[in-house]
């Protein structure tokens, strides 16, 4: 038996010597960095250029465009490393804090990008000209630095909005309610006659945001538009704003009712989506990106889309602008990764593989579907603010998603959510 | 005939016992009945029949699952690293073992202390100042630094059930070997080490499962390109639009699968050494 | 490591002239060592007095307020009782089932040693596949323990996504896949209990219950030893099954000491904290060994 058991080390070890070798040279491409190579690297020429890109699930579709590079520029090859949003914020800190990060990075206009690019992390992209010119009016605002340096460039224009199942609306004569009174009274209905008003995947801890700022657009930015301006430092504090209060009881309302489904808390997001796909509930809160989950489930599925209505009728609308991308100054090809990213954010690039998509480009016919038009259409004129979190310290919004967990499963109240946002932006600031 | 019937009685609680214990030993794996039944079952055939047995045995599940996680560049990484990490932990370990049970000296029992205590440090304590050391060393990225890591990290461990198995080899064997003439290192690779071979196996069993089934080490040190199986695995199952449970399931047969039958085939060895190694300690 | 320095300047020249081979044996064990887990931990020690976020190029040294901070952090608090928890229950669990079964296994029995085999196939199993077959048992939705529930008309339960028992079933799963370690463990103890004890009992007619007690027991306490301690080391830096399954949440409501150090480091960039807390795990598992050790070196049954 002992003969047996070195034999089969031996041969593993034979095994993984000569199949590592053969598999080494096309698999590590991506990965390993070469050593003192000088910077301005252009990538046309004949010298190999390794470029990696962290892709966010959901943005998978700039692979095409990454693809069509790579077969215009034979000598660079990018290694695509596709994770989902709360795993990246992770990774990214310590792949930042040790110099490893991607040549290209999805930068959000979060407080800790910000301070990513104060010490030295990301590159200004400010001389990106071409591609800034562009974009929407407004939509570089919250990528820009305290030095005017710009961080990230963003892509993609997201909303937030409740998607409600035709049919089952129409069954109880219901119509995409305007005030936060009439989706009261749509959920009454629907709860009477037994079927659970909304879903939510509150396992995933992005979704408990999908019904908090939107209700904040109205209850706290367009009430109060200097709010925000001292939350970072902790100057003005959550738990003195009545906007967010109201917001956070019109939630904790909402479970206690029973509009929710039961088990919220052990749902993740995608059993959200297949929840509302197979008819087990009318409504779903969420944003944009709800589109490309629910037309992978169901391309033909009849579903309208309306933007969560505050008391007496929304007086804000919920649009961000968070997501970007940006380049790691500790890239060795700088100049390529900055090429690459050009040409994914180029016209023909977006117009190929973005047109189901929303862009912040001036230039891009956004072909949205009937539920994204619906909502856009019931928001017409209203301002649109970003997503709060955009004026949190570092760490707050995490502990807001933990929190309002709490608040969903019965062990808080809204108060207490609040107070510990404080203390969490106290806990940043000391 | 009272032997008789006693003897008959004694067969029978035995077969009785153990039925029982199968009984047992079926509830306790039955999640992997589970596991197994699901892999092996279409899409739409999961939405239909939870529990069943699959009517049509879809191993192209497994082959699909494979595919589409970069199954065999995967193994490869998880053999390599395993293989040299365990090859540099035996020497080393052996090495000092040989020293710490068989010389005499108050610093030898405080340096088998000093290693004793690496037991106890938590990965997350050293998480982030090991990020900037390998850095600094400019193998970030490559598979030495994950093998470096698992180096140290087993090698309380090793030393530890190599130390114990050192101290009962006689003594004699090192006198008469040093007066026919021969080097402390002749006698350490011609005599002991042959001694050591079943001790030498347990370590290996011991960071073989350790290192092999490790998610947290390789996710945050090794580049996309260059992951374990069980990454694969992690990022897989991360990446997915819907909870496709026969796609998890199958992708975690996979994964499971090579450990899981070198386990199978080398049973008594894997217990064995985990025996050891906690008996030791 | 002042001390050893000390020591060794008293021991006399010649033994170092002695033994400079086997001194030079130890080097590479201890150069990977030191320089992959001792120094990393003394840097830990230091980043916890600091409150560096974990990348900013500046780091500020603030003595010992990360530590003062510990004791009024109420998720600390939680994630020791969580912890604590975890090793309560690991103990008395892992423990009964595995002494149980490998008191079963060491009977008369047909294919004993498959079965042994079979009982540890879920120690060999990685960690997140054990982590997404239980999440999968325990769903809300369509679970197998919530279809099983539906069938006896008793309502649905949300294992893993209610606050309040969440953490009882992660730390079932995590029984489920380490109770076998125990069993072997205690097999192999069994079976170094020389037969002669037993014959010799019930030559005086000793019951079997009588037997279990004053012979079998007493002599496993090695086996008990090794277990306790090798069980709450390994309840104290529980951290991958957490993690894949809840992450710590609903809220905190299964956080760990592990996933604890995990969420201040990452998600609140306060990398000096979860460095003190980590600091303070490994104190505390220090102290635990010791005392566990210490506690059964008093009882062990001299042969």
């Amino acid at each position: 038996m002992k003969k047996a058991v070195a034999w089969l080390l031996g041969f593993m070890m034979v095994l993984s010597l000569t199949a590592c070798g053969a598999k080494e040279t096309k698999g590590e491409a991506g990965g390993q960095s070469a050593p003192d190579v000088t910077d301005g690297k252009e990538a046309s020429g004949n010298e190999e250029i390794s470029l990696s890109i962290i892709l966010i699930t959901g943005n998978e579709f700039f692979q095409g465009a990454i693809d069509d590079y790579c077969d215009q520029h034979p000598n660079v090859k990018v290694d695509v490393q596709i994770m989902d949003t709360e795993s990246y914020k992770t990774i990214i800190k310590t792949k930042l804090a040790s110099n490893d990060a991607p040549d290209i990075l999805p930068v959000f206009s979060a407080a800790d990008y910000f301070s990513y690019y104060e010490n030295g992390y990301l590159e200004d992209l400010r001389d990106m000209t071409e591609i800034l010119d562009r974009l929407n009016e407004g939509a570089i605002s919250s990528f820009v630095a305290d030095d005017g340096g710009i961080i990230g460039i963003p892509y993609l224009q997201q909303f937030l909005l409740a998607y409600y199942n035709k049919d089952m609306f129409a069954q109880y004569n219901l119509t995409a309610p305007a005030t936060w009174e009439e989706l009261i009274n749509c959920c009454e209905v629907l709860k009477a006659a037994g079927i659970t008003p909304v879903v939510q995947g509150h396992k995933d801890t992005w979704v408990t945001q999908m019904l908090t700022y939107s209700l904040n657009a109205s209850a706290v930015q367009a009430a109060d538009p200097s709010f925000y301006e001292g939350t970072a430092d902790g100057i003005n504090k959550f738990s003195d704003n009545a906007g967010w209060l109201d917001t956070l009881t019109k939630y904790d309302d909402m479970i206690k009712k029973g509009y929710m489904n039961e088990g919220s808390l052990g749902m993740t997001s995608e059993q959200m989506y297949e929840a509302f796909i197979n008819k087990e509930a009318a409504m779903t809160f969420t944003g944009t990106w709800g589109d490309a989950s629910i037309f992978a489930l169901n391309p033909d599925f009849e579903v309208g889309g309306f933007p969560i209505p505050a008391e007496g009728g929304s007086t804000g609308f919920a649009v961000s602008i968070t997501g970007g991308w940006g380049v790691s100054a500790d890239s060795e090809n700088v100049e390529a990764a900055k090429d690459l990213l050009a040409y994914i954010l180029s016209k023909e690039a977006l117009e190929t593989y973005a047109s189901s998509q929303i862009t912040c480009f001036s230039d891009i016919e956004s072909g949205v579907s009937d539920a994204l038009a619906e909502t856009m259409d019931a928001a017409a004129g209203l301002p649109g603010y970003p997503f709060d979190d955009a004026n949190f310290a570092s760490g707050v919004q995490a502990v807001m998603f933990s929190s309002i967990q709490e608040m969903i499963g019965g062990d808080k109240t809204p108060v207490e959510v609040l107070n510990d946002m404080d203390m969490a932006t106290e806990k940043a600031n000391k | 005939m009272r032997g008789q019937t006693g003897k008959k009685r004694a067969g029978a609680a035995a077969v009785l016992k153990t039925a029982g214990m199968a009984l047992l030993l079926v509830v306790y794996l039955s999640p992997l009945y589970l596991l197994f039944s699901i892999a092996l079952k279409s899409k739409e055939e999961f939405a239909r029949n939870r529990f069943g047995l699959p009517a049509e045995i879809q191993w192209g599940n497994i082959a699909e699952a494979m595919e589409k996680m970069k199954f065999f560049p995967a193994l490869c990484n998880s053999l390599f690293i395993s293989v040299v990490s365990i090859l540099l932990i035996l020497l080393s370990a052996s090495l000092a073992s040989y020293t710490l049970g068989r010389r005499k000296g108050a610093v030898y029992s405080r340096l088998y202390l000093f290693f004793l205590a690496g037991m106890m440090i938590p990965f997350q304590l050293t998480m982030l100042p090991l990020y900037k050391l390998i850095h600094t060393l400019g193998i970030m990225r490559t598979h030495w630094s994950v093998i470096c890591i698992y180096t140290a990290g087993f090698m309380p461990i090793a030393i530890v059930i190599l130390t114990g198995f050192m101290k009962t080899i006689p003594g004699e064997l090192d006198e008469a070997a040093l007066i026919d003439g021969a080097t402390p290192a002749y006698t350490f690779f011609h005599i002991i080490l042959p001694l050591i071979k079943a001790p030498l196996t347990t370590v290996m069993i011991f960071c073989l499962v350790g290192i092999w089934n490790d998610l947290l080490t390789p996710l945050l040190f090794l580049g996309n390109s260059a992951q374990t199986l069980i990454v694969t695995l992690y990022n897989f199952v991360g990446a997915f639009y819907t909870t496709n449970w026969t796609m998890v399931f199958a992708g975690s047969i996979g994964a499971m699968l090579p450990l899981l039958a070198v386990f199978l085939a080398c049973q008594k060895y894997f217990i064995k050494g985990m025996v050891a190694g906690a008996v030791k300690g | 490591m002042i001390w050893i320095w000390q020591r060794k300047r008293q021991i006399n020249k010649s033994f170092w002239r002695r033994e400079s081979s086997y001194l030079l044996f130890l080097l590479p064990a201890l150069l990977v060592y030191v320089v992959f887990s001792i120094y990393p931990m003394f840097s830990s020690f230091y980043y916890s007095l600091t409150n560096w976020d974990g990348f900013s190029a500046n780091v500020r040294v603030i003595g010992f307020g990360n530590y003062i901070y510990m004791f009024k952090d109420p998720g600390f608090r939680k994630a020791l009782s969580n912890t604590f928890l975890f090793v309560l229950m690991d103990v008395v669990l892992q423990n009964v089932l595995g002494l149980g079964t490998a008191l079963l296994l060491e009977t008369k029995l047909r294919g004993r040693n498959i079965m042994r085999g079979l009982f540890f196939v879920p120690v060999v199993l990685p960690s997140i596949v054990v982590s997404y077959i239980w999440t999968y048992i325990y769903g809300y939705n369509k679970g197998v323990l919530n279809l099983f529930l539906e069938k006896l008309h008793m309502g649905p339960v949300d294992f893993i996504g209610d606050s309040g028992i969440a953490i009882y079933f992660v730390i079932l799963t995590g029984i489920w896949q380490w109770m076998s370690y125990r069993m072997v463990i205690y097999v192999s103890g069994l079976q170094s209990i020389p037969s002669d004890i037993y014959e010799a009992a019930e030559i005086d007619g000793a019951r079997p219950f009588q037997k279990l007690k004053n012979i079998t027991l007493p002599m496993l306490a090695p086996a008990f030893k090794i277990n306790m301690i090798l069980c709450m080391i390994g309840a104290l830096k529980q951290f991958d099954l957490v993690y894949t399954m809840t992450q710590g949440g609903p809220g905190y409501a299964t956080e760990v000491i592990a996933t604890k150090i995990f969420r201040e480091a990452f998600d609140y960039s306060d990398y000096g904290y979860g460095c003190a807390i980590g600091v303070v795990l490994f104190l505390m598992i220090m102290l635990i060994t010791v005392v566990t050790n210490w506690f059964f070196d008093k009882r062990e049954v001299e042969i």
